[in-house]
């Protein structure tokens, strides 16, 4: 079966990804700068904000709020150490109660607690996650430099999380071996996959473990 | 216990919007000791007046006197150096960390023992480690220096000023053109953001 040609922001099926996050990563960020072939405009910088909320509860849901979009992805498998990831859930601000009571809630994974409104602003939301301990909502920001080597997508990343900072570079695509040929040629094959929950966990101090570097 | 005079402190944290700042230090400050430093800060989400840190085996606590005139004034305390006796560890670090002291099993805690049976799996303690490279200056009368700090392995700067006198701590503020709206923020205030233990006033932009 030929190789589905990846696009730069486009939907595909779904992706193994690497990624990593220290503070240097210069020498594989050169390589891939050096490596990668020419990238549509679009994606050579990017900048986000966005809120992650974290569940003490589990590592296998990721939920982000960008633009007043919430966007969960659920764990799928793992791979020779390379993680894919599905979209569980795409949702809108004012969100109703019955998407957080039979979507968000669950995939959070802890008590849910009763709704008295119809429909919940992103402020209000916000506010529910604040009063319960096992949640927290976190700010990061990005800075994203696409760049596509050895047709895997791939990024380095400026990433602010509650204002600390930290680099972080990835390698994605439906390939397997694309992704660890670039690991290779980026010299990051013994490089820790740290995806952005268990950073994000690792920076808050919910797991007591290093990032990469 | 043992007790130095507080110092009046005026403290930053960011990253490259300080740089301006931290160049004026630089070139008119009298360079000091260059250290780096690793040390294993204990927070809370309710402890707002003492900064509890442990270095070298050795945990001190500082304690919140005043705030004057957006000043801070911190009494440091040298509680002990690990391993610790039970009735220190109930009587002054949990107190002083605002949550309950759990059953203590054992007389006298190594470091190890302390935070594996103590401190990492109370929920409501969350530990921060730091690596610090500090730059030591003396200038206009004050101690003052500018560091890169990693929090859990993110990175921030900071710079503070220090004396036991106000009015030396605001000439030096003047001097280094830290802007009037710029808050004064101590080392746990800026640990807790980054954490995420303190309200985070920053997040209502999303709204």
């Amino acid at each position: 079966m030929a190789k589905e040609e990846l696009e730069i922001g486009a939907i595909s099926k779904p992706r193994f990804e690497f990624r990593s996050f220290g503070q240097d990563f210069e020498e594989a960020s050169y390589l891939m700068s050096r490596l990668s072939v020419p990238v549509p405009q679009k994606v050579w910088e990017r900048e986000s904000e966005e809120i992650y909320i974290l569940s003490k509860t589990n590592d296998k849901n990721n939920t982000k709020i960008r633009d007043g979009k919430m966007d969960i992805k659920t764990f799928v498998t793992e791979v020779d150490g390379l993680e894919q990831w599905n979209p569980l859930m795409k949702g809108e601000f004012p969100i109703s109660a019955e998407v957080l009571k039979n979507e968000v809630y669950p995939a959070f994974m802890v008590e849910t607690p009763a709704f008295d409104k119809a429909e919940y602003t992103l402020e209000e939301f916000l506010g529910m996650i604040d009063n319960n301990p096992d949640l927290q909502a976190v700010r990061v920001r990005k800075e994203r430099y696409g760049f596509m080597v050895n047709d895997t997508i791939c990024e380095v990343a400026d990433v602010l999380i509650n204002g600390a900072h930290l680099v972080s570079i990835n390698s994605e695509s439906t390939e397997i071996e694309d992704i660890k040929k670039t690991m290779k040629n980026l010299k990051v094959e013994d490089v820790e996959n740290i995806n952005y929950l268990q950073a994000i966990k690792r920076v808050i101090g919910w797991i007591n473990k290093p990032l990469a570097n | 216990m043992t007790h130095t005079v507080p110092r009046y402190e005026f403290r930053i944290f960011g990253l490259d919007e300080i740089d301006s700042i931290i160049d004026i230090l630089k070139k008119h400050g009298v360079k000091g000791k260059v250290r780096n430093i690793s040390e294993i800060y204990l927070m809370t989400a309710g402890n707002k007046e003492n900064n509890i840190k442990i270095r070298n085996k050795r945990l001190d606590i500082k304690s919140l006197v005043r705030q004057e005139n957006g000043l801070e004034q911190w009494n440091p305390q040298e509680v002990g150096v690990f391993p610790l006796e039970k009735y220190i560890i109930k009587n002054d670090i949990f107190p002083a960390l605002g949550v309950e002291a759990p059953a203590l099993d054992r007389e006298v805690y190594t470091l190890k023992q302390f935070m594996q049976e103590l401190i990492l799996v109370d929920p409501d303690i969350i530990v921060a480690l730091t690596e610090k490279e500090r730059y030591a200056f003396d200038f206009e009368d004050c101690i003052c220096e500018y560091a890169n700090v990693k929090i859990n392995g993110a990175f921030q700067k900071t710079l503070a000023i220090e004396s036991e006198n106000p009015e030396a701590v605001w000439n030096a503020i003047k001097r280094l053109q830290i802007d009037k709206n710029m808050e004064n923020v101590n080392y746990p205030k800026a640990l807790k953001r980054v954490l995420g233990l303190e309200i985070d006033y920053d997040i209502n932009r999303f709204f």
